[in-house]
């Protein structure tokens, strides 16, 4: 049984250009404890779909217009779409049951209070208790994740920190209340490299003590053979494919999902001459978007079909999909 | 001897931090803490390293966009070292740069036209015909067609944008160009595409490359030799297809975060402790000490110097031999087991 079933969903953004249809209509499930890593490139509605997950999407200009977000709210109820509820009643799943980590911690944090202010406002909201028991939780949390000196640096401001302890500390506030999904949405790119190891490695770690699933979200492909079991790949406000991270990267189908395989770095260093494999083009303007496959454009195998009809989403097995009239083929 | 186009030995750049009613200098920013290296006529040097290593700052004086507190800089054959303004103007357009942010490295209120021309009207080079022609075919040379020339930035992508930049920095035939992360802002997809115009025009100019980048792929791949830095100094220097024989703890490290794209690979990660350090308190000896799993009491007292420990490697490290010989054990957990 899914914790998480995401029906068609679709965030669209309603500005003076047009239209952008940011999450146009995404699909999938999400078991307990499992690890799903989203891949994408910028722009291509990846951040919109988890904040449209947590119901954090700015509105105005955006609004989530369609789709369900099943969600296993409790152990014997039967699933409750989040997109139903009432603002109240969804602050009191935001942060309990589903909890996100940001790109940027220093523009996700407040400047002007503590961190240890910031984890302990999340545990007095979802779980209230005596000042004492806040801190104390706070000060463990801050353990948890690694934080060196965790009693003393509660006090401390975003700005005395470091890049990877204001990571830290804001995987502490995430995980403060032990909800059921993390989603982090690029959690590491804004950090050195060295760091990010040490990042991956512990939200790993946290993700298998804690029983708890994962949504990354990243640009990063070797990110996600590390830390996902199942991978989707975005493209447009679309998924173009999905399936294992065996299957994606062993055996991809979609030709999007092949040229950003072709164009990671290759473990060996590529011969001295040979040129650095790119997909030619850019991304397709989201409020402009083609008739037919969005993808096209950039596609090395093209054909006419491609241009003028719309490609369905073709699920060639549980768990596995792609979209493109000639994956595989 | 291959022909060396520019030498830096010994460099030493600060930034103090004032403070106080009297404005004293209260603490410094050590950048670069004693460099030495050469870049041959035609070679790409990839210069690779963690925030706050240097290397930016490293790249700006090589440049004489800021002055070096101690060391030299020879630039084919010239002392630039002190060089006034007036010294350094007819050497500028032989050395330009790239910069990472195409956002920002672009005025936005000029048209392209104009920033690509804007190196040869302050050059004065040219009627403003033949600045216009000359515009034209840089446009071209980096794959951007004429009606860029009067469009703005905003109106462009990421990538074109690059474009830009690099039709800009090779406007006055410059014989070196420091590309100072040319494609970290890049999607991944679009890299390929600006690493291979850097190397299509270094072909085509003979231009010669120092290429700055955090990115240890990008840079091995782009690169004919690879220097590593950390808190202002050169950890180790070698040729970029044998980054897998290179010994420093540090470049093992490097090497060892970057994830495997391949979910079947499983090996022994080195997950250093702690954080990226201070460039205001550097600690003494090897910088590198703090975090290295294998520190030594030798390497808490005194700097190693940089030296060759296999043919085309140098490393400043004083456990180097121990290194290659695999006859280290480590004195630190080299997992951070977090």
């Amino acid at each position: 049984m899914s914790l998480l079933s995401v029906t068609d969903l679709k965030t669209h953004f309603f500005t003076d250009d047009g239209v952008v249809r940011a999450v146009d209509g995404v699909s999938f499930e999400l078991a307990r404890g499992e690890a799903l890593g989203l891949v994408g490139e910028s722009g291509c509605g990846k951040s919109m779909m988890s904040l449209s997950l947590m119901r954090l999407v700015p509105e105005p200009p955006g609004r989530i217009v369609g789709g369900r977000v099943m969600y296993q709210l409790t152990q014997s109820g039967g699933p409750v779409d989040l997109l139903k509820l009432s603002p109240r009643q969804m602050r009191t799943v935001r942060g309990r049951r589903l909890a996100m980590v940001f790109q940027e911690p220093m523009t996700s944090l407040n400047p002007v209070q503590t961190i240890g202010a910031q984890i302990a406002e999340a545990v007095r909201l979802h779980e209230g208790g005596s000042e004492a028991k806040v801190r104390s939780r706070v000060v463990e949390m801050l353990d948890l994740v690694g934080m060196p000196a965790a009693e003393r640096r509660a006090d401390d401001y975003p700005h005395q920190l470091s890049g990877g302890m204001r990571q830290r500390a804001m995987i502490a506030m995430a995980l403060s209340c032990r909800p059921d999904v993390l989603i982090a949405d690029e959690p590491t790119t804004a950090l050195d490299v060295t760091i990010q190891a040490q990042i991956l490695e512990l939200i790993k770690r946290l993700q298998r003590e804690m029983g708890m699933a994962l949504i990354l979200v990243t640009h990063d492909l070797g990110v996600v053979a590390e830390m996902a079991s199942r991978i989707i790949v975005m493209y447009a406000g679309r998924f173009v494919e999905a399936g294992t991270a065996e299957e994606i990267f062993k055996s991809s189908m979609h030709p999007y999902t092949q040229g950003l395989l072709a164009a990671i770095p290759p473990l060996k260093r590529k011969p001295a001459g040979e040129r650095f494999a790119t997909i030619p083009g850019q991304v397709p303007n989201l409020a402009e978007l083609p008739k037919g496959c969005a993808f096209a454009d950039r596609c090395p195998k093209v054909k006419d079909r491609c241009m003028q009809q719309a490609v369905p989403e073709d699920p060639c097995n549980v768990g596995r999909l792609v979209r493109c009239f000639y994956a595989g083929r | 001897m291959e022909d060396i186009l520019i030498k830096v030995e010994n460099l030493r750049k600060r930034f103090p931090i004032t403070g106080g009613v009297f404005g004293r200098e209260v603490a410094a920013v050590h950048a670069v803490r004693g460099v030495s290296l050469t870049i041959a006529k035609g070679e790409t040097l990839g210069l690779v390293g963690e925030s706050g290593c240097g290397k930016s700052t490293l790249g700006h004086l090589m440049l004489r966009l800021i002055e070096p507190d101690e060391g030299s800089i020879v630039f084919d054959g010239r002392d630039i070292t002190r060089a006034s303004q007036g010294e350094m103007r007819p050497l500028r357009p032989r050395m330009q740069i790239v910069f990472q942010d195409p956002f920002s490295s672009l005025n936005p209120r000029m048209t392209v036209g104009d920033i690509v021309g804007e190196p040869l009207l302050v050059n004065r080079r040219g009627s403003p015909s033949e600045r216009g022609e000359r515009v034209m075919e840089l446009l071209k040379l980096v794959g951007l067609g004429p009606e860029a020339y009067g469009r703005y930035p905003h109106e462009f992508s990421g990538g074109q944008r690059q474009r830009v930049g690099i039709a800009r920095a090779i406007a006055l035939t410059p014989s070196l160009i420091i590309a100072d992360e040319p494609v970290s802002a890049l999607d991944l997809s679009i890299r390929g595409e600006i690493l291979n115009l850097l190397a299509d025009l270094r072909g085509r100019f003979e231009l010669t490359y120092l290429l700055i980048a955090h990115d240890l792929k990008v840079v091995e791949n782009a690169s004919d030799r690879v220097a590593v830095m950390y808190l202002g100094r050169i950890m180790e220097l070698f040729p970029a297809e044998r980054l897998a024989q290179a010994r420093h703890p540090y470049t093992q490290a490097l090497v060892s975060a970057v994830p495997i794209p391949d979910p079947a690979a499983r090996r022994e990660r080195m997950i250093l402790k702690g954080d990226v350090p201070s460039q205001i308190a550097p600690p003494a000896g090897c910088p590198f000490h703090p975090r290295c799993p294998y520190a030594q009491e030798i390497c808490r007292v005194e700097e190693p110097p940089l030296s060759e420990y296999m043919q085309g490697f140098t490393a400043a490290c004083h456990l180097i031999e121990d290194m290659l010989r695999r006859r280290i054990e480590l004195t630190a957990p080299a997992f951070a087991g977090n």
